[in-house]
């Protein structure tokens, strides 16, 4: 299991939410507090969840962490 | 209005309460605004920024039937903001959504939310989850009694009762997959402000 750190505008929260319930099974999704979300997915679906985190940081201004790696914030590990 | 005769403002500030309640009145509003050169239209909504805060009408009541015949960029922004000075227009907890699907997959969907009175508005979208909106349509306000219906077809495809959630889902991924492709969401939908309201996840089942 993946999981990354999300920090959105609140006001996307929903929309983005929308987006993962309807990409099915891509990842769960946690909101921690306002638009702080933690996404979390087998390691299986890491590089389709990656793909949805680049559009979410090109087109909505996310701010992408992994939590379970060290280097490059959204491409490390296993993409 | 300020230096207007007392007796006549007093006439429009009892038509003005009556667009409140009266849907013939709001869709007379419509009319006579549409007639309007474009000086009568900025005059318009001047007085209706300086009478509509002392009147006991709901905004959206004043100008919503006005956004369903303005085409002016400027004027359309104008009136939205005289619309949300009262809060969101639109509730999606209240909103039902009808879509149908094309043998090909694409979808129609229409967003029917009620506004006030007998009055509704109407999002149409077009749209194939994967590659965005054909096209998008807001019909600011129409009487609930015209508005689409489960059983109705647009385009050939017939409309059914479908959970808002779902829709909205599917909206969200055609929003997704037109920015992929570099294009702007349409005018029309950012218009339906409230089509992402964190109330919606209450409203599974509509």
């Amino acid at each position: 299991m993946i999981s990354f750190r999300v920090d959105v505008d609140p006001r996307e929260v929903v929309f983005i939410k929308s987006l993962v319930e309807a990409s099915e099974g891509i990842a769960s999704i946690f909101a921690d507090h306002g638009g702080c979300l933690t996404f979390a997915t087998p390691a299986a679906r890491r590089s389709a969840l990656v793909e949805l985190l680049d559009d979410l940081v090109a087109h909505h201004g996310a701010r992408v962490e992994a939590l379970d790696s060290a280097d490059d914030p959204i491409h490390g590990g296993g993409r | 209005m300020s230096d207007v005769e007392p007796r006549i403002r007093a006439a429009w500030q009892e038509w003005l309460n009556a667009l409140g309640s009266d849907p013939e009145a709001a869709i007379a509003a419509a009319q006579v605004y549409g007639a309007l050169s474009s000086d009568g239209r900025d005059a318009w909504l001047t007085a209706l920024e300086e009478d509509g805060p002392s009147l006991g009408v709901p905004k959206v009541a004043l100008y919503a039937p006005l956004l369903s015949v303005e085409v002016d960029p400027a004027r359309i922004e104008r009136i939205r903001r005289g619309m949300e000075s009262d809060g969101p227009v639109v509730s999606m907890r209240h909103t039902v959504a009808l879509r149908g699907v094309a043998r090909d997959k694409s979808r129609i969907a229409a967003l029917i939310a009620p506004l006030y009175a007998d009055f509704v508005q109407v999002l149409w979208c077009s749209y194939r989850t994967h590659t965005g909106f054909d096209w998008v349509r807001l019909d600011s306000i129409q009487r609930a009694a015209s508005a689409p219906r489960a059983g109705d077809r647009a385009e050939g495809i017939v409309l059914e009762a479908t959970p808002l959630k779902l829709v909205v889902e599917e909206l969200a991924l055609a929003i997704l997959a037109q920015r992929r492709r570099g294009h702007e969401i349409p005018d029309s939908m950012v218009g339906f402000a409230n089509l992402f309201d964190a109330k919606i996840d209450a409203d599974t089942g509509s």
